[in-house]
Parts: structure tokens; sequence; C-alpha cells
């Protein structure tokens, strides 16, 4: 994977400034997406329905619950790109596959990289709005302790995902409905303390649930997570990614049988 | 050249599984143990050869005989399911051109994507990337969206990038050059010159002409399996042999026959046979490429065909009639053909070859003037003409098509080609049955 550093910056490069390039707003469209997103949430619920987050530290005004979103949005839109966009990441490039030696690995790990722009747009945000409005603070350097996991996770779902893909062409058609669930049964637009304790343990499952308050209590309320939590979810996504991993390796034998 | 053993096929069968649908493959892979989703179909099976570096090989074949097959597993794109195999070096296959392209992308941008993608790292490509763009010829456009390219640039973008990866091993997949005109001669320079740089070379090819004068060795596929594997020329002609053997040649053979399977057909069925006709044609003629023509002093000022070569206006005459259609004599008429010719003065003069074949298109004789190491003499802007006389045509009584190829100097490469140029009935007496007229004796004694 390393060897081949200067191959997955040219794919990454071709899969992010393919998609922003031609477009009149370019590369504004990864802040303006998660904006408009945070403004219809903050529209419904904050005002139709007079949601209000928990004290953290601030008044629970609007602009408190948007920030809020905003932190969930930037991990949800992260997972999110990745289930839609990996099934097909090796579907779309068969000539890879089939024509030339490529290490086809890369793909997936394409697909996450320009992923992450949804993340890296959240957190610079937040952490410039906290440096204006509010006391920044040195919790804010354990973010990409935080981030590791939650990348792993990213790679290890693009994996499966990529390469059962090609096999099933269902996962295409499954991922919105999914993703769609994933929206509403992760708490984003919702705080964590709103889920009744008896389904907690289920919602503590989920990492992007775990990825959007970790980076609520970095980047909005200076605390530290708690670090049990993050090793927990260090060694889960360090072994869905061995699995990923596994699955890749043995179906990728196939894939020019198929292609 | 070293005896270094490049690429070792090792008894190597490729078996693919036939599934009704993509998912029953992932549950065969998953629990294939209880219960089986495919249908097996052999593509190769006990392949077995091993190339020396510098080794060039032919693969040749019909249709499904499992060419690429053999040529997708040496390029490392699919896994054999039994058998192993070793290659040594880069390897460049020339079977999809412009892997990864991104239309929005500039040229400049798509040579550094498609080179990484072609296994050259940053460095190399710095180094070669003025090479690339210069023997593309995109000229100012490189810095362009290559969703402004026309196809022709396209392809010479690609070639060029394929190319330039210098590659240990080389895999041809039908064409040994791309692109039109000059560029084709370019393409075809390329190959040869890595060829000749000492890469080991995998050809496939249908133009049994290309496959005879370009590769040491042939290996000849059936049916997936070895049929027959030694030096190129004993090869080819059991092959050719074979070929022969699957048209009756007593049935006139019309286009619509499979023209994978039928040289002669593939002759008729225009276009991409093309080069096919004239390349079955010179199998005949084996001395080829001994002759090399010594390149022309001229001055490469006025020369408006660059690299390329063009046929001007070309002639048939038989008994000093002109004309498409033409009567003669079998074994008295004079056959002449006259082609006028335009050339790149840079470039070696062209040669050209008279075919003659059938009504149906099977090739019954040609000739090839390079291989009689005659090079045609041409003015300083690379403009000449030349005549082929044969008298006493010795083909029997029938309708028989004449043409012309323009080819390049080593007779491999065809500039142009036009066929039928003309048609020529002959007719004589005789009874005599089949193509030609042999010249013998009898002489008998009473016991």
């Amino acid at each position: 994977m390393f060897k081949h550093h200067y191959l997955y910056w040219q794919w990454l490069r071709r899969d992010v400034a393919g998609r922003y390039r031609g477009s009149v707003l370019g590369l504004l469209w990864p802040i303006l997406q998660p904006l408009t997103q945070i403004a219809v949430f903050t529209l419904i619920f904050y005002e139709f329905m007079q949601m209000r987050w928990p004290n953290t530290g601030s008044n629970g005004d609007a602009m408190d619950y948007g920030l809020n979103v905003f932190a969930g949005l930037a991990v949800f839109n992260f997972f999110a790109e990745v289930l839609a966009r990996a099934p097909s990441a090796i579907l779309s490039q068969p000539n890879l596959v089939t024509k030339v030696r490529f290490p086809l690995l890369l793909l997936p790990a394409v697909t996450v990289g320009s992923a992450l722009v949804h993340i890296a747009v959240g957190s610079v945000s937040l952490i410039l709005l906290a440096a204006l409005f509010r006391h920044a603070s040195w919790v804010m350097l354990w973010l990409p302790v935080f981030l590791l996991p939650l990348i792993l996770y990213g790679l290890a779902l693009a994996l499966l995902l990529a390469s059962l893909g090609i096999y099933l062409r269902d996962i295409g058609q499954v991922m919105p409905a999914l993703t769609n669930m994933l929206m509403f049964l992760t708490p984003i637009f919702y705080p964590a303390t709103a889920v009744p304790v008896y389904l907690k343990p289920w919602f503590e499952l989920n990492p992007i649930g775990w990825g959007a308050q970790a980076l609520r209590s970095l980047l909005l309320e200076a605390s530290l997570p708690s670090l049990n939590a993050l090793c927990l979810h260090a060694v889960a996504s360090i072994l869905l990614l061995l699995l990923g991993r596994y699955v890749f390796l043995r179906l990728e034998k196939g894939f020019a049988d198929v292609l | 050249m070293s005896s270094e053993v490049a690429i070792s096929v090792d008894h190597v069968g490729k078996t693919y599984r036939l599934y009704d649908k993509p998912s029953d493959r992932l549950w065969q892979i998953l629990w294939g143990g209880k219960r089986q989703y495919f249908k097996e179909f052999t593509a190769v099976s006990d392949i077995d050869f091993s190339l020396k570096k510098g080794e060039v090989l032919g693969v040749v074949g019909v249709n499904g005989a499992g060419k690429s097959t053999l040529l997708q597993l040496i390029a490392g794109t699919i896994l054999p399911s039994s058998g192993s195999l070793k290659t040594h070096g880069r390897i460049a296959a020339l079977l999809e051109l412009g892997s990864g392209f991104n239309l929005d992308f500039t040229g400049r941008e798509n040579i550094y994507l498609n080179a990484a993608t072609l296994g050259l790292n940053k460095r190399e490509i710095d180094q070669k990337i003025d090479e690339i763009i210069a023997f593309a010829d995109i000229g100012v456009h490189i810095d362009q969206p290559i969703k402004t390219y026309s196809s022709g640039m396209h392809v010479r973008l690609a070639f060029s990038i394929a190319t330039s990866v210098d590659p240990d091993v080389l895999i041809i997949d039908e064409a040994l050059s791309v692109g039109d005109g000059a560029f084709a001669r370019r393409s075809f320079d390329r190959v040869m010159k890595i060829k000749e740089r000492g890469a080991t070379v995998l050809f496939c090819s249908h133009t049994l002409f290309h496959v005879e004068v370009f590769c040491d060795r042939a290996i000849w596929l059936h049916q997936g399996r070895v049929q027959k594997i030694g030096p190129v020329s004993q090869v080819l002609s059991t092959y050719q042999e074979f070929l022969d053997s699957l048209a009756d040649p007593s049935a006139p053979v019309i286009a619509s026959a499979d023209p994978e399977t039928s040289p002669m057909a593939m002759a008729l069925a225009d276009a991409a046979a093309a080069a096919t006709a004239a390349a079955t044609a010179a199998t005949a003629a084996t001395a080829t490429t001994s002759a090399e023509p010594e390149a022309e002093a001229v001055s490469p000022a006025l020369s408006p065909p660059t690299g390329h070569a063009r046929i001007e206006s070309v002639a048939v005459s038989l008994d000093e009639h002109q004309g498409q259609e033409l009567f003669g004599v079998s074994g008295v008429s004079t056959l002449r053909m006259r082609i006028d010719f335009r050339s790149d003065p840079t470039q070696p003069a062209p040669s050209a070859a008279l075919v003659l074949s059938s009504e149906s298109g099977r090739i019954l004789a040609t000739h090839l003037a390079c291989a009689r190491g005659h090079v045609f003499a041409r003015d300083s802007q690379g403009n000449g003409s030349a005549e082929i006389r044969l008298e006493n045509i010795p083909l029997n009584k029938g309708r028989f098509r004449v043409g012309a190829y323009l080819m390049c100097e080593r007779g491999i490469h065809v500039y142009q080609w036009i066929d039928p140029v003309a048609y020529i009935q002959l007719h004589h007496d005789g009874s005599d049955q089949g193509y030609f007229l042999i010249n013998a004796d009898w002489s008998s004694t009473a016991k």
C-alpha cells in the first residue's frame, strides 16, 4: 500500500478534482452541502419541534443546535459517502481489473480518501468557529486520535462493499435506503441523551454515533471523551479492517472473471 | 542476448466457471463445499513454454482458441486455475489504451494519472513527460481537457504513454500500429524499437505475415491447447494448412462466412481484414525482411505526407488494355500494374506488392518488391512510380482479382491498399482444372 503512495495520490486527485471540476462553485460544495442540511434541520427540529440541545456549556440557542448538527453531519456524511460510492469503486473501472495489473485495493481506499473531505470540512469549520466565538482548547489536539478509528471503519466498510458489490449488484441498490435509516438511527439532529435507556447499548455500537459524539465533545465542549470507548473502537475498527482486507483479498482473485 | 528466462509458463490452465448470476459466484466462494453453482468452461489448458529474454513469440489461432486468455494470464490480470506462471521485469500490455483517462483532466494530468497506473513513479514520469507529449504530437492542446481531443489525438496520447514505460515484456494484441497516416508509421517504428532494444514480446495476430516477419517463434493454440510451438515458419505453415482445410476450396467463400475461420473470407470482409489479406498473401513470400533498403538522401523541407506514404494512382492493364474489367488468355497475356506513390522523403522508400486472388478473395499469389531487394526510385519530394510486369500469366481460366499494397520498406506495415484494383477474366481452350496453369511435359514409352 505504501509503495503505491504516488499512484494513490494520482487517483485521489482524479476522484476529488474530477467531481468538482466543471461545477460553478467547485470545492465550495463540500461546505455548502452541510450548510443546507443544517439550515433545514435547525428550522424543522429547533424551530418547529422545539428541540433543545442539553446544556453543553452554552446557552442552547439555534447556533448551538446548528453546530451540534454540523459535527454530527461531518461524521455521518463521511460514512454516507463511503456507503454510497464504495460498491461501485471497482465495478466502475473494469479496465483496471481485466486489462492492466493494478493494485485494486487502492480504489476503495481512494473512495475513503475523497469522502474524508466531509470530516475535514466539518472539523476545520468547527475549530475556526470555536476559536472565534468560544475558547479554543488543547483538548482539540486529540482530534486526530479520535478520527483514526473512524477512518479505519470507513476503510473496512469500503473494502467489504467494493469487493462484495462486484458479485452482488443488489448492494448498490440497498445503500440509499440503509443510509436513510442510519441518518435517523444515529444521534445527529438529536442528542444521544434523547435515546431511551433500554436502547442505549444498541446505539452505542454505532461507530457513527460514537464519532459524532466524540467530535462534539472535543470541538464544542472542550472535554475529553471516554478513552475506554476510544480503545474499544480502535480495536473494533482494526478487527473489522482485517476482516475487510481478508474478504477483499479472497474475492479479488475472481474480479477479472466477473467483469 | 542473455539466456535469462523472461517468461516461464508451466502447465498453465484457465478454467472459467460460468454462472447464471454474479451472485451465484459469491455463494460458491462462501459455501461452495456444499453445492456447485457453476458450469465449467476451459479457456486454455496445459500451456507449457518458456521465453528467453529478447525472444519474440507470435500467438496464432482461430477466434476462441484462447489467445486473449493466454495474453491476459501473462499480463497478470487473470490468475491461472492450474499450473504456474512467472514473468520477470516490467510488463506493458497494449491491450487497452488509456485506462483511467479522465475526460475533464488535461492531457498533461492524464499522462501522470495513466503512467502511474501503468506502474511509473513520479520521477520517471517527470523524466519522460516531454518525450511522451512530443511523440503524441498533441502540441498546445496538452493543457486542455482531453474531452476536447479528437479520437485520433486520444489514441496517440494513450499509445505514447503505454509505450513509454520501457517494458521488459511487451504484449501486443492484434495491431502493430495504431492511429492513422503518419502516426501509424511512427507507432509501428516505436514497437519495432522496443523489440530491437531487447524486450521480450508476445504478439497475437490474425495477420500471419506480420507474425512471420516479426517473431522468432510461434505458438498455435487450438481449443485452448497448444497445437504446435516452434520456429515461426514451421508453425505458420501448419496453421495455414489448417486454415485452408477449414474453407472448402471448391465452394466459393461468401463474404458473410465467419471471417475468423477463413483467411480468404477475411480478405473479402473488408476493413479489419484489410491488412490480413496482404498478410496471408505475403506468408507465401517468406524471404521478406532480409532486404533493408537504405534511406535516400533528400531534403526534408518539401515533404507534405510526413511519415506516411500513399498511392496516388494505380492502373492495371492486360495486353495493353487498361481498365477495371479486363480480358485475356491464360498462359499468354501480359499483366502490368503501375503504382504512382507519394511518400515522406525522410523515411525509407516504400515498397509495394501485387496480390492476385480468386473472386472469393482467396489469395493465390503475391509479389513483394522489397522481398527481392528492389528499392523504389523516387524524386527528392518522395514521389515515384513503380511498375510490375507479369508475362504469360500462369492463371487458369476464370475471373481473378488484382490488388495493390503500398507497404513500408520491410514489407510489414501497410500504408495503403486497394484490392481489387481490377478484375481480369482469362480463358483458354483446354480443360485443365484449378487455379494455375502449369507448364509441364508428358513423355511416354511403350513397354
